[in-house]
C-alpha cells in the first residue's frame, strides 16, 4: 500500500509542476494549447491524490502497521469509523487530506472554466498548480505519510484518545480545510488579475462565489471546532484563545472584511488594491495557520529546524507575502488617488469602518498569537500570552463591529440624509436600549455585557426589519431574486445571535464537588445526587460512568452521566462531559476523578447560559452565506420599494 | 485623499494599534522556563516561573494544596501549589507556575497560571517521539 501511495503522490507532484509551468508558458507565449493542457492535467492530479488517500485509508482499515503513520495512529481495536478518521487525526495524514481538498478545488476550477476562459485563467492555473506542487512536495518529501517502520509492530498505538472520543472529529477538520483551502481560488485569480492586467474588478465577479463557499466552510469549521471543544474537552467552554483556534479565526476575519469591501469595488469601483491585499493577506494567514498547527512550532521554536517542514512553510509564506504584496504595489503603487466616498452616512462608509475594525482585530489577535514565538526566536526566552490580552483587545473592537453591522445594514449606498437615518434606526435603537435596560434589571452587572446585549439586539432588530421589508408585499419571484441581499442580512442576524451567546456564556458559574454515592450537592438551583458509579467495557476502551440524578424543586429533572474513558496505551483517562442542552442555560458536568474503589467521585460543574445560541448563530451565518451565493441581480443599485420614504414601521 | 495623507493615516493607525497591543499585553505576557532548563540552570530557592504541561493523571489534592507534575516531554518536575487554582486548569493542559525550586527536588508554587497553548496535543514533544 505504501508504494501505491508514494508513487501516486510523486506522480501528482510531477503533474502539478507540469501544470504550473505549462500555464506560465502558455500565458507568456500565448499558446492556448499549453494552457489547456494545464487545465486538463488538473483531473489527473486529482485522481492521483485520491489514489494516495485511498491507499492510506486501505492501509488504516487493513491494519497495515508497516506504515509508521498507521502504527502510530490506529490499532486493531480501533472502531472502523475512527480508523477512517485517523486519516486526518495527525500531521502527516491531515496533509494528505489537505492535498485532496486542494486537488479537488483545482479540478473544480478546471471544470468550471471548461468553456469560458477569462484572461486571468492561465495565471490562476499556474498559481493553483504551484500551490498544489508545494503541498505535494511536503508529503513526498519531509512530511512522508507513507514512511515505513523497520520492525513492524504487532499492534498500533491507536489514535490520540481525545481524537477518537467524539464523532465530531469527522466534521470539524474537513470543514475547516474546505474553508482554508478554498481561499486558494480567489488568491489565484487575484494574482492572475494582476499579472494579466485585465479590468481590475472582473476577478472579483469571477471568484465571488468561490470566496463565499470558502467563507461558509470556514465559518462552519470554526463553529464545529467550538462545538467539539465544548462537547469533548470538558472544561466547560468552547473557545480558549488557544493559538490553534486563533490562527483559524484570523483568515475568517480578513475574509469577512473582504466579502464586504469586494462590494465596494463591484458597485462603485472603489479600493481595488485593498481588495487584492485582503485576499493575499487571507491566503497568507491560511498558510500561517497550517504552518503553526503543524511542524510543532507551537511547542517550541527550537523544534522548528528538526525537519524540513517548518523551513519549507516559512519559505512558502515569504513567497506569498513578497510575491502577493509586491504585485499589488507594482500594479497600484503609481495609480491615482483611491476613489472618494460620497458621504460618511453611506453603506460605503460603514463598509470602510467594518474593514478597519476587522483588520484591527486581525492584527491584535495575530500579535498575541505569534508574540511568544517571536520572543523565543529573538531572545531564547519562553513566553506565553494569556487570555486576558485577547479579551481586553478584541472584546471592545467586537462591540464596535456590532455597532457598524447594525448601522451599515440600514444605510443606503452613496448617501443618506440624517433624518432618513434617524427614521430607520429609531426602532432598532429603541429595542437595543430596551435590551440593555432589561439585562441590567435581570442582574447583569458587567458594563461590556450590558452594552453587548444592547448592540446585539440593535443588530438583530435592524436586520430583521430589513428582511421583513424585502419580503413583505413583494411577489415571490422578486424575493427570490433578492436573496443575495437577504442572505447577507440573515448572516448578520446569525452574528447577533452568536454575540448574545458569547456574552451570555461569560456570565455562567462553576463549582467543583466531590461526592460519595447517595450524596447530594446543590448547584445552579438544582440538587445533583450521585446515584452510583459503574464501569463498562468496550472493545477499544473501558468507560467509567457516574450516574448523577438531577432534581429541581423536589421534582426529578433528568440525569447526567459524565464519564471517564480509559484507553489502552494512554496512561490517563479522558473525560466525556455530560451536557444538558437548553436554550436557557446548559448544565454541564465533567467527571474529574474517581478514587480507586469507586467510593468518591469528583465533578466539575458548570452553568453555561446561552451557549446553545452559538450553534444557532452558526447555522444562521452558514445559511445566510449560502443564500448570498446567488448571482447578483442585474438591476441597478436602487433599493426595493423606496424604503427611504416609508412610514416608520414597528417590527415586532 | 492624496498619497501622503493616506500614508499618514496608515502610520497613525499602525501606531494606535501598536499602543493598544502593548497596553493590552500588560500582565498577560508571561515569561517562563521549561522543566529541563529549570532543573539544569536554576539553583534552589531562586524565584522562577516554570512552564510545561500538567502531566495527565498526576493531579492530586492533599493537605499541602494541589500537587501535580509539570513536564516538557523530557524532564518532569513535581509541583506543589498553594495558591488558587484557575478555572481552566486541568490535566494535559499547558501551565505556568511561579515559585521556588526547593532542595527536595519539588517546586513550590504560589501562583498557577494556565498557559494558552495547543491543549489537545499529546503531552510528549516531537523530540521525545522520535
Amino acid at each position: 500500500m505504501s508504494r501505491v501511495g508514494i508513487v501516486a503522490l510523486s506522480l501528482a507532484l510531477g503533474l502539478a509542476v507540469y501544470g504550473s509551468i505549462a500555464a506560465v508558458l502558455g500565458a507568456r507565449r500565448r499558446r492556448p494549447l499549453l494552457v489547456e493542457s494545464s487545465r486538463t492535467v488538473s483531473y489527473s492530479l486529482l485522481a492521483m491524490v485520491v489514489a494516495a488517500n485511498a491507499a492510506m485509508l486501505a492501509a488504516l482499515l487493513a491494519d497495515d502497521f508497516s506504515i509508521r503513520y498507521v502504527a502510530e495512529n490506529s490499532s486493531r481495536a480501533t472502531p472502523a469509523f475512527f480508523k477512517v478518521l485517523a486519516l486526518w487525526s495527525a500531521d502527516e495524514g491531515s496533509l494528505l487530506l489537505w492535498n485532496l481538498v486542494l486537488a479537488g478545488y483545482v479540478s473544480a476550477v478546471a471544470f468550471r472554466f471548461r468553456r469560458d476562459r477569462p484572461p486571468e485563467l492561465p495565471w490562476a492555473l499556474a498559481v493553483l498548480h504551484g500551490v498544489a506542487a508545494f503541498y505535494l512536495a511536503l508529503v513526498v518529501g519531509p512530511a512522508g505519510p507513507f514512511e515505513s517502520v523497520a520492525a513492524v509492530p504487532p499492534d498500533g498505538r491507536g489514535p490520540l484518545p481525545l481524537l477518537q472520543n467524539h464523532p465530531l472529529m469527522a466534521a470539524h477538520p474537513p470543514a475547516l480545510y474546505l474553508g482554508f483551502i478554498g481561499f486558494t481560488v480567489p488568491f489565484a485569480f487575484a494574482v492572475g488579475a494582476m499579472l494579466s492586467r485585465g479590468p481590475s474588478a472582473r476577478w472579483l465577479r469571477v471568484t465571488r462565489r468561490w470566496t463565499l463557499v470558502a467563507w461558509i466552510f470556514l465559518s462552519a469549521g470554526l463553529v464545529l471546532g467550538a462545538l467539539w471543544s465544548y462537547g469533548v474537552l470538558g472544561w466547560g467552554g468552547y473557545w480558549a484563545w488557544d493559538p490553534v483556534e486563533n490562527v483559524a479565526l484570523l483568515p475568517w476575519l480578513t475574509a469577512t472584511a473582504f466579502l464586504h469591501s469586494a462590494m465596494l469595488q463591484e458597485r462603485r469601483g472603489l479600493v481595488p488594491a485593498w481588495n487584492l491585499s485582503l485576499i493575499v493577506g487571507t491566503f497568507a494567514l491560511v498558510t500561517l495557520a497550517t504552518f503553526l498547527t503543524r511542524g510543532s512550532i507551537l511547542a517550541s521554536v527550537h523544534a522548528f529546524a528538526d525537519s524540513l517542514v517548518g523551513p519549507m512553510y516559512l519559505g512558502f509564506l515569504v513567497v506569498i507575502l513578497v510575491g502577493g504584496f509586491g504585485l499589488v504595489v507594482a500594479r497600484f503603487g503609481r495609480s491615482g488617488p483611491p476613489g472618494r466616498l460620497d458621504s460618511p452616512l453611506s453603506r460605503e462608509a460603514a463598509f470602510v469602518a467594518n474593514n478597519f475594525v476587522l483588520v484591527s482585530m486581525t492584527f491584535l489577535v495575530l500579535v498575541g498569537t505569534i508574540l511568544p514565538l517571536v520572543i523565543e526566536a529573538l531572545t531564547g526566552q519562553r513566553a506565553t500570552v494569556g487570555e486576558p490580552y485577547f479579551v481586553r483587545t478584541a472584546a471592545p473592537l467586537f462591540l464596535i463591529l456590532l455597532l457598524f453591522v447594525g448601522v451599515g445594514t440600514v444605510l443606503p449606498w452613496r448617501r443618506a440624509s440624517p433624518a432618513e437615518i434617524r427614521g430607520r434606526l429609531a426602532v432598532p435603537a429603541l429595542l437595543g436600549s430596551a435590551a440593555m435596560l432589561g439585562s441590567a434589571l435581570l442582574g447583569v452587572r458587567e458594563v461590556e455585557a450590558v452594552l453587548g446585549f444592547g448592540l446585539a439586539a440593535f443588530v438583530a432588530a435592524a436586520n430583521v426589519s430589513e428582511i421583513a421589508l424585502r419580503i413583505r408585499g413583494r411577489p415571490a419571484r422578486e424575493v427570490v431574486r433578492d436573496r443575495r441581499r437577504v442572505g447577507g442580512l440573515v448572516a448578520h442576524l446569525g452574528i447577533a445571535v452568536a454575540a448574545v451567546a458569547v456574552i451570555a456564556s461569560s456570565l455562567g458559574s462553576e463549582a467543583e464537588v466531590t461526592l460519595r454515592p447517595g450524596e447530594p450537592a446543590v448547584f445552579a438551583g438544582r440538587v445533583l445526587r450521585l446515584e452510583g458509579i459503574r464501569s463498562r467495557v468496550e472493545p477499544h476502551r473501558r468507560v467509567i460512568v457516574a450516574d448523577v440524578a438531577v432534581s429541581r424543586h423536589g421534582e426529578p429533572d433528568g440525569t447526567l452521566t459524565p464519564s471517564l474513558n480509559l484507553y489502552p496505551g494512554a496512561s490517563e483517562p479522558i473525560g466525556t462531559p455530560a451536557i444538558r442542552w437548553s436554550f436557557g442555560s446548559d448544565l454541564y458536568a465533567s467527571l474529574v476523578a474517581v478514587d480507586g474503589s469507586g467510593e468518591r467521585a469528583t465533578f466539575r460543574l458548570y452553568r453555561n447560559p446561552g451557549v446553545s445560541w452559538l450553534w444557532v448563530g452558526g447555522v444562521l451565518v452558514a445559511l445566510g452565506g449560502t443564500m448570498a451565493m446567488a448571482r447578483r441581480s442585474t438591476r441597478p443599485t436602487v433599493a426595493p420599494p423606496a424604503p427611504a420614504r416609508r412610514e416608520p414601521v414597528g417590527v415586532g | 485623499m492624496s498619497r501622503g495623507r493616506l500614508l499618514l493615516g496608515v502610520a497613525v493607525v499602525g501606531a494606535g494599534m501598536a499602543w493598544v497591543a502593548t497596553r493590552g499585553l500588560g500582565d498577560s505576557l508571561v515569561y517562563y522556563r521549561t522543566p529541563t532548563e529549570v532543573v539544569r540552570e536554576v539553583g534552589a530557592d531562586q524565584r522562577v516561573r516554570l512552564g510545561g504541561y500538567v502531566e495527565p493523571g498526576s493531579l492530586r489534592q492533599d493537605d499541602e494544596g494541589v500537587r501535580f507534575i509539570v513536564s516538557d516531554g523530557t524532564t518532569r518536575v513535581t509541583v506543589i501549589g498553594s495558591g488558587a487554582v484557575p478555572s481552566l486548569f486541568r490535566e494535559g493542559q499547558g501551565v505556568v507556575v511561579e515559585g521556588r525550586y526547593a532542595l527536595d527536588g519539588r517546586f513550590r508554587a504560589d501562583t498557577i497560571l494556565v498557559r494558552h497553548d495547543a491543549d489537545y496535543r499529546p503531552p510528549e514533544t516531537p523530540e521525545a517521539r522520535r
